[in-house]
This record gives C-alpha cells, structure tokens and sequence, in this order.
C-alpha cells in the first residue's frame, strides 16, 4: 500500500467514524485548514458511496457505512442519486464505445469499388432469396412446434380427465364401503340389542329354541359372544368342525353379562380335534375374573369323549337347551 | 427527549448580522461567500463525521453563535480555526440530544421516497446536464466512473498517466465535475426540466 493508499484508508476510517480521537482531531483540524484536503475528503465519500453501490465495500467497512452514513438524513436520496449517475455514466461509456466501434468498422471496411452494380443486384437478391427460404422453414418448424405441443396439451388433459374420473370412482367406492360398514355396525347393534332383550325375557316353556350362528371365527380378537337367558341352567355345545384342520383345541367360556366388573363364574370347555370330530375332554366350572381369561385351555387326555360327528359340514356353533 | 431541550437555530440570520460575517471572512464579498460555503462544508463534515444526524442544524448554530461574536466585535484572524473552535463547543449539545436526533432521523428515513416520476424527471435532466458539460470533463467523468473493481483502478491510474496529474487530483477533479452536474440537475428540476 504507497503513501496515497494509506492516506485514503485514514480517510475512509473517518469517514466511517473509526478513527481514535486523536487521530481524528488530526484529521478535523486538517479539515479546517486545508480546502483541497477537504475536497479529498468528499471525494473519497463519493468513491465510497459508488463502491457500497457496486458491493465492492470491504467487509469491515459495510456495517459502518450503514450505520453511520446511511443512517443521516438525506442519504437515501443521496444514495439514489449517485446510483442514477453511475447509471448513466455507464450508458454515456456504451454510447461512446458503440460510436467508436461503428467509426472504426466504417474505416475498416470501406465500400469497395470492384463491386459493381451486378454484382451487388444478384448478392441482394441472393440474400433475399436465403432469407425467405429460412423465413419459410422457420415458420414450418415453428407450425411443426405449435402442432406437437397442441398434440401433447390434448394428451394431458385426457390424463388428467381420467385421473379426475378414476378419483371419483374411488371416492365412490370408499363411500359405499363406508355405508356398508355403517349398516352392518347398526345391524350388529340391532342384533345386540335384540339377544339382550331376549334374555331379559323370562322362559315361558321348557324349550328354548336352537340357534344357528354362522360366521364363528377361530380369531381369539374376534370371539363371538352369545348372550344367555337367566333362567338357563344347561348349555351344550355343538361346534362342527371342518375335517381339515390345523387347530386341535377350542375354548369357549360362559360369562356373566349383567356385571362384567364383578367376578364371573366360567365353563372351561376344551376339545381336542380328531379327524371328522371333537372330543370334549371335561366340562368344569372355574371362578375367573372378566378379562383374565386363560389365552389357552390345558387338554386334559383323561376326560370322556363325549361327542362326536363324523360327517361335519360346516362351521357353526349351535346352542341346544337341555332340558 | 423533550423537543425544547434540542438545539433551535436561527436560520435566517439578519442581513446585518450575515454581513458582518461575510465582512469578517474576507474584504472581497464574492471571495467572502466562496469563503463562507467552503467553512460550511467543513462544518457540515465535522458534525457529520462526529456522529450528529442533524449536522446542518448544528452547522447553522455554529455560524450564528461566530456571528453574534462579530456584532459584538470579536475579530476573526483565522476564521476556520475559530469556526472549528465554536464546533467543538457546539459538539456536546448535539450529543446531549442525539437519542432525540436519532429518533426524528428515522422517522425521515422512513418516509416515503419521491417516487419513480420523480426518479425519471432526475435521469432527464442528469442526461441533459452532462450533455451541457464541456467535452473533456465529459469523458473525464465517463473514464473516471467506467469499470468495476480492479478494472476501475487501473483505469484510473492511465487516466491520471495520460492527463499528467495525480491520483487525488484527478479525483478532486472528477469529484468536482460530479457535484457540478448535481448543481445542474438541482437547477433543471427546479426550473420544471
């Protein structure tokens, strides 16, 4: 950095309000004594605001320029009227480089004598022939273009009214889902409501009717429960069984409905599988409390068959009163 | 901060009074306002560079306060030292009341900008100011200002090189020239373009 360049950056800290008083009040008093130090002090300010102008500011430099001389009133008129200079310092510089440049093209190429008027005529015309031809294909290529991209709009509006028409069909389909679970919920709850009213109705005769329940699942999450008769005092059971299957034990258990909290009095009931039947190994009463139910019934090998079929023909779980 | 407390200057000072002042500067009246604007800048600069928002304020505080010490006869042997000397005494008021300044500084700040007519009134008349000015100091003031970063320098340095002068003078130069087209193009948008 020479003597100039040192002396500049004192300024610049001035300016930017850096400068140690004493150094400053060097500066001030320079300031008050000397015009031309005072003009060069305004010039380095006008350097400064051009160079915050082209972001050549130096780092350090930024944050106190902004504080300090962007901070005055006034500034921002400033500032914009110096970016409006350099603006058009910058157009006049084009202006003038385009008219020097086109002289220095009009010196070099110099209308040349050997070109005669034929000459010039047929080159013309050739030009112009050139020029209608490339305007021709341009005008093809660009009606080739328009065609394509119509072509490509058409196809994806197709796929966007299939996809739309594909949405509503599998809207529809999730609302008639919807509804169809909807009625089977009600009807299951209709169906609840009716087994219940029919076990708070006392027993009139001897005979209960035998009910069919179809649909009994081996899935210990979706157990069926049967809702029982107060009056009922014996239950048998009669599950038939397919004759392929893999499951050899079943549990079923007897609950009491009224008071689910209380504790219950259950009938463990365990079948062993044999081909074409089951065996019911003991029927026992056990007290367990509701919702501790034993996951899996122990098979005791010892108890009396007690039924058997031999010609199963579908699940289902039936449900006889003894008399 | 209570606005009574802030620095009120007279502007106007009497016609008396200024030209007592312009008297004390130099015997010569067009030489004593040339004078009188050179130590406004200056002071307008001090404030400015000590941190005061409202340097002009100040400025015209100072210059009233060495013109009510001509009335009462005070004789200015180097009127910018002494001009410089009531600065500093002024400097502390202004700082006393810079949260006060700072917050009115805003408020100019933020208020709206002259817009883009305006904007465009500003380019017509830089266009026609710098068509107005000589020929060399136009292309001075295109060589000057033409290039980004090192390109700008280097620039410079030929420009100086080719006009046999210094860096800094060329600078002053050009700096000159610029403030004289903003004089222009102050002149043309108050004349209405």
């Amino acid at each position: 950095m020479d003597h100039t360049e040192d002396d500049d950056r004192r300024l610049i800290r001035y300016l930017l309000g850096l400068l140690p008083e004493e150094e400053l009040e060097q500066v001030e008093e320079r300031l008050f004594a000397d015009d031309e130090f005072a003009e060069r002090i305004a010039a380095v300010e006008m350097d400064l605001i051009d160079e915050y102008l082209r972001g050549e500011l130096l780092p350090a430099d930024l944050e106190p320029f902004e504080r300090r001389l962007l901070a005055r009133p006034g500034s921002r008129e400033r500032v914009a009227h110096a970016r409006q200079e350099l603006r058009a310092f910058a157009e006049l510089a084009r202006e003038v480089q385009g008219g020097a440049s086109g002289d220095r093209r009009g010196r070099s190429n110099p209308p040349r004598r050997w070109l005669g008027g034929a000459v010039l005529r047929y080159a013309y015309a050739a030009t112009a022939l050139i020029a209608l031809a490339a305007g021709a294909w341009l005008a093809l290529d660009r009606w080739r273009l328009q065609d394509r991209l119509a072509r490509l709009e058409a196809e994806r509006q197709g796929w966007q009214q299939s996809e739309r028409r594909l949405r509503q069909e599998l809207t529809e389909q999730w609302d008639r889902e919807r509804k169809l679970a909807d009625e089977l919920q009600l009807e299951q709850r209709k169906r609840t409501e009716l087994e219940l009213d029919q076990a708070a109705t006392p027993s009139s005769g001897p005979k209960f009717p035998s009910f069919v329940l179809p649909g009994v699942t081996r899935d210990p999450a979706a157990a069926k429960v049967l809702v029982l008769p107060r009056t009922l005092k014996t239950v048998h059971l009669v599950i038939d069984l397919e004759p392929q299957d893999d499951h050899q034990r079943y549990f079923a258990a007897l609950a009491s409905a009224s008071s689910p909290l209380s504790p219950a009095f259950h009938s463990d009931l365990e079948f062993l599988v044999e081909p074409g039947g089951a065996m019911v190994s003991r029927h026992h009463r056990k007290a367990f409390a509701p919702g501790n139910l034993p996951q899996r019934a122990q098979f005791d090998p010892c108890h009396p068959r007690i039924y058997q079929r031999t010609q199963p023909t579908a699940s289902s779980l039936r449900l006889e009163r003894l008399g | 901060m209570d606005e009574s407390t802030r620095i009120k200057p007279e502007r106007h000072l009497t016609r008396q009074a200024f030209d007592q002042l312009l008297a004390g500067l130099a015997s010569d009246r067009n030489r004593a306002g040339e004078e009188y604007e050179s130590i406004r800048r200056k002071l307008v600069r001090f404030f400015e560079c000590r941190g005061c928002l409202f340097s002009e304020d100040y400025t015209d505080e100072t210059i009233n306060r060495v013109a009510r010490k001509i009335a009462e006869g005070e004789v200015l042997h180097h009127p910018s030292s002494y001009f410089y000397g009531v600065a500093r005494r002024v400097l502390p008021e202004s700082l006393r009341v810079q949260a006060h300044d700072r917050a009115l500084s805003e408020a100019v700040r933020n208020s709206p900008s002259p817009g883009e007519a305006a904007d465009t009134g500003r380019l017509r008349c830089l266009r026609r100011c710098m068509e107005t000015l000589a020929e060399e100091n136009r292309t001075l003031l295109i060589r000057y200002y033409e290039g980004e970063k090192r390109v700008k320098i280097e620039n410079r340095r030929k420009l100086a090189a080719r006009s046999g002068s210094p860096l800094n003078a060329l600078r002053i130069r050009a700096c000159r020239i610029r403030k004289d087209v903003r004089a222009c193009v102050e002149g043309c948008l108050q004349s209405g373009n």
